[in-house]
């Protein structure tokens, strides 16, 4: 049997204090990727919506404030990196977790230095992206308890 | 008597004269005929009367019998009772005043007409019996039936009726006076009578001088006549000059004149001596003299006259043999014939000056001897003709024939035909052997021509590699070259079998060949000899010891009038394996090119299954979770197991794409949807394009016709394009990264693909070289793509093309042809 390591299923919201499920935003726009990032995701007891397309995710914004975002880099239209561009230049704390089929050095590099927290290739074994989510959401966790110092 | 109308220069042409009696054909010439005879009887019968001896019933001359002899000759028999009938009144006339009786008279009339008659009769008899022999033939049964038998035998009766009725006293006397009377009359009335009456009928103008010469000698007869008339000589001392005188006339009138000349002669002669009768006294002894003149009338008329006959029969004879002489001459100068005659015994020769002439030389310089000629022979044809020449003149053949060569003056060789044959003496000893020679040169040099040109075209049908036969109109073989002929022997009973001379090849063909070949060469060879084919081509395999040939089979028409067609098979195994090979090689290069489009598209192609297998392994691992978990969420399970096939099941699909684009494989040609097509590239490129952040838009017209096409290779065509406008946009705005695809019908019956790109265009001098091989745009290309996609392109039977678009950006268009089972 596989030991799952604890996730970080809950987090403290230091301004809330409450035990709340994460939520996670999953934006690709494969269909069969999505079902199945969400259906990993749920199995790890977070919340896990998707979107479609970066429009989609950053119009549904107003409404949903995810805990982090699992942007697939190449997409017709805005792609990985225009999301997350956009949610810089919006001022968006929002972790960024990017997935690809490719693998490309000068893309992981540009995508790092936009600020995602990391860059995935797939196919994605659950480890390694909870383990990218729960970094993700610690550094913002620190960022925020900073933030409130 | 025949012809006498011989006083013309001009003679009939016929040799042969058709008996002229029944001269006098025409009723009114018939009529005026017997009414002038009727009238001459009347005025003859008194002239007679007047001539009359004395006491003796008889006269010198009794010129009714004559004319009534005439009338007979020149009128048709079934008049002669009419002549008879106008007769009778003019002889009743004359005899009743003289104081005959009515029995006398008519006794008389009978015997007379009678003798004319029957002389009549009997010259018209034999006269048509011997027609051919000739005018003097004619005029010795004349002169044997009038004017001998017939006047002999009746004078028998006409003395006896005289003696009975006592106007005659010497039976012997009276019958000798009659018969020379009558004889005498005969000669020198009737061919008077019938010249003048065939010169009415022929009606010829004679010349003038003819008609001056005919007006001296009568002058000449007037005077001689005039000047014996004037002195009244006795007969006896002055009959000898008178003749004497006379005779060279009387010739001149036969010669010149012929017969009508010399009968008018001796009637002028007749009548001059009558002239100089009538000075006499009558006695006796006179009448001696008298029978003595008759006797001499004979005797100086028949020859006379024989002697016109026999000078009208040779210039007539002369004259045919001109005409004869004339018509040998055009004859062998028309025809370039030279006769030649040689007498075998002296060796002399008769040779024509065409014939030296021939040679170059003239008449003089060959002289007209066998040997003369037989120097300018050849060497190789001399001998040869001379033993010919030889034997037919032993009569072993007595007739020869050859083709020989003579030496021209100028060195030259003519060719001669000589043929000769042998002539016969009377005793059947060999004569003389005559011929002619033609120069047959022309045709010796068309013939030699002739054969040249057949030993080249032999020759050079005999060289060809290619097997080569001619065959006629009714497809049978009429020659075949060495080739042809070579393969047959070699290969009996191969593909189209070289069939020998006189077979029919169309069935042939039809049975020698393999599967539905044989029919269709029969078929094409048949159009082709029938005109309804130009030519006709058929490549064909033939398996032949030493390994599988290709062969070309090509037929041509003939182009002479006898139709007919050259079948011609050439070997063509060493292009048609280099055909093969470098077709495999275009296979293999469309594979690579193929190969290396996967290969730029393989990081789009493993994004591709990047997908699918991301979610087998997120599914798969949430399930893992889940069954960790209580209580289990079996429809959970069910959806992820669900997910997870899908995923496999895409994945294997893209697999299973890209091994039949990795494929070597055959053309395989199937009727296709184009927009299918379209879509499937479009799915495998889809990675690529999200890559490149290409939107694509698609316009594909609904119920499009299907193309028959390569599933894979049209793929690779659409694949190349798409890849090559990505490429070409790579320096666009991403905004302006539109890929657009549009399918529609095209025109005449075909189908049409644009791919459209917003890039930079096509350069302008790169438009024209832009499907050549080796020309690129990209840093590391071949530059093979396209002209792999236009080589495939046209393999399927369309177009490949492309145009810069004005606003920006370049089409390329894919026209496929309609497949022939129709619209979907």
């Amino acid at each position: 049997m596989v030991q799952y390591t604890a996730a970080p299923e809950f987090c403290y919201r230091p301004w809330r204090m409450e035990k709340l499920p994460l939520r996670i935003a999953v934006v690709d726009d494969d269909e069969s990727v999505r079902k199945a990032l969400k259906r990993l995701l749920r199995a790890s007891n977070l919340d896990a919506k998707t979107f479609e397309s970066g429009g989609d995710f950053l119009a549904s914004l107003a409404s949903y404030q995810p805990d982090c975002v699992i942007l697939d880099l190449h997409m017709p239209g805005m792609n990985g990196l225009d999301v997350q561009r956009q949610l810089t230049r919006n001022g968006v704390p929002l972790p960024v977790v990017i997935i690809t089929g490719h693998d490309e050095p000068q893309t992981r590099a540009q995508c790092l230095a936009a600020g995602a927290t990391a860059y995935m290739c797939k196919p994605l074994d659950e480890e390694v992206l909870l383990d990218a989510i729960r970094r993700a959401i610690g550094i913002r966790a620190h960022e925020s308890a900073e933030s409130q110092k | 008597m025949t012809s006498i109308a011989a006083g013309d220069s001009d003679l009939p042409a016929a040799t042969k004269q058709a008996s002229s009696f029944d001269v006098l054909n025409g009723p009114v010439a018939q009529a005026l005929a017997l009414l002038a005879s009727a009238a001459a009887y009347y005025f003859g019968a008194r002239l007679g009367f007047a001539m009359r001896f004395p006491s003796s019933p008889y006269s010198i001359l009794w010129p009714p019998n004559a004319i009534v002899l005439a009338a007979f000759l020149l009128l048709p028999t079934r008049l002669w009772w009419v002549c008879l009938l106008v007769a009778f009144p003019a002889h009743v006339l004359v005899e009743i005043p003289a104081g005959l009786s009515w029995p006398t008279t008519f006794g008389l009339f009978v015997t007379n007409t009678a003798q004319g008659l029957v002389a009549a009769a009997l010259v018209r008899y034999f006269s048509g019996k011997y027609v051919d022999a000739g005018a003097h033939v004619t005029f010795f049964v004349f002169v044997a039936c009038a004017v001998f038998a017939a006047p002999l035998l009746f004078s028998f009766g006409d003395a006896a009726v005289n003696l009975l009725t006592g106007r005659a006293h010497d039976y012997w006397g009276a019958w000798r006076l009659r018969f020379l009377s009558n004889a005498a009359s005969t000669i020198i009335f009737v061919p008077p009578i019938l010249c003048l009456a065939q010169a009415v009928r022929e009606c010829r103008r004679p010349s003038l001088k003819r008609s001056a010469e005919a007006l001296v000698l009568a002058l000449c007869f007037a005077t001689v006549g005039a000047i014996v008339i004037a002195e009244s000589p006795v007969l006896t001392n002055t009959l000898p000059l008178l003749l004497a005188s006379l005779l060279p006339l009387l010739l001149w009138g036969a010669i010149r004149f012929g017969k009508g000349g010399a009968s008018c002669a001796l009637l002028g002669l007749v009548l001059v001596t009558m002239g100089s009768l009538a000075h006499w006294p009558v006695e006796s002894g006179g009448q001696e003299g008298i029978l003595l003149l008759q006797a001499i009338f004979l005797l100086i008329s028949i020859p006379v006259l024989y002697l016109a006959t026999v000078h009208t029969d040779l210039r007539r004879s002369v004259h045919s043999q001109e005409v004869v002489t004339q018509r040998y001459r055009l004859a062998t100068t028309a025809a370039s014939v030279a006769v030649w005659d040689w007498n075998p015994r002296t060796g002399a020769m008769f040779l024509e000056p065409t014939l030296k002439r021939r040679l170059g030389y003239d008449d003089h310089e060959i002289a007209n001897h066998i040997d003369a000629w037989m120097l300018h022979l050849h060497p190789d044809d001399g001998p040869r003709l001379q033993g010919l020449a030889n034997a037919c003149a032993r009569g072993e053949p007595p007739a020869f024939e050859d083709e020989h060569r003579l030496l021209h003056r100028d060195g030259s060789i003519r060719w001669f035909l000589a043929r000769g044959a042998l002539v016969r003496d009377a005793g059947g000893r060999p004569l003389r052997v005559m011929g002619t020679c033609i120069d047959v040169t022309d045709r010796h040099r068309i013939a030699d021509e002739l054969h040249g040109l057949e030993v080249l075209s032999g020759a050079v049908l005999a060289s060809l590699n290619e097997q080569v036969a001619i065959i006629d109109r009714g497809g049978v073989i009429v020659a075949a070259n060495d080739a042809w002929i070579r393969f047959g022997s070699e290969n009996a009973g191969a593909t189209f079998d070289r069939a020998a001379s006189g077979v029919d090849y169309v069935g042939v063909c039809r049975r020698t060949g393999a599967g539905a070949d044989g029919p269709s060469a029969a078929q094409g060879i048949t159009a082709v000899l029938g005109g309804s084919r130009a030519d006709f081509h058929k490549e064909y395999v033939c398996v032949l010891p030493d390994g599988t040939h290709w062969f070309e089979m090509v037929v041509v028409p003939l182009r002479r009038p006898d139709g007919g067609a050259v079948v011609s098979h050439s070997d063509i195994t060493r292009r048609r394996l280099a055909e093969i090979e470098s077709e495999r090689q275009r296979q293999e290069l469309t594979h690579l090119t193929r190969v290396g489009i996967l290969g730029a598209l393989s990081g789009a192609l493993a994004h591709e299954l990047n997908q699918p297998l991301t979610a087998i392994l997120s599914n798969a691992q949430a399930m893992q979770r889940f069954l960790a978990r209580e209580p289990l969420d079996l429809v959970e399970l069910g959806t992820a197991l669900k997910d997870i096939v899908e995923a496999d099941k895409r994945a294997g699909s893209v697999i299973q794409r890209l091994r039949a684009l990795l494929k070597r494989g055959e053309t395989l040609l199937r009727p296709l949807d184009l927009n299918k097509v379209v879509n499937e590239v479009l799915e495998l490129a889809h990675s690529d394009l999200v890559a490149r952040n290409v939107t694509t838009a698609c316009r594909l017209a609904p119920d499009l016709p299907r193309v028959r096409s390569d599933r894979v290779q049209l793929q690779q065509v659409l694949l190349n394009l798409i890849v090559n406008a990505c490429e070409a946009m790579t320096d666009t705005q991403p905004s302006e990264r539109i890929l657009t695809i549009v399918t529609e019908p095209g025109d005449r019956q075909s189908v049409q693909v644009c791919v459209s790109d917003r890039g930079g265009g096509i350069p302008a001098d790169m438009l024209d070289g832009l499907f050549e091989p080796f020309i690129t745009t990209k840093k590391h290309g071949l530059g093979l793509g396209l002209s792999i996609c236009r080589s495939i392109v046209a393999a399927h039977g369309g177009r490949l093309w492309a145009v810069n678009d004005s606003g920006r950006g370049a089409s390329f268009f894919v026209a496929l042809p309609v497949s022939p089972e129709g619209t979907d």
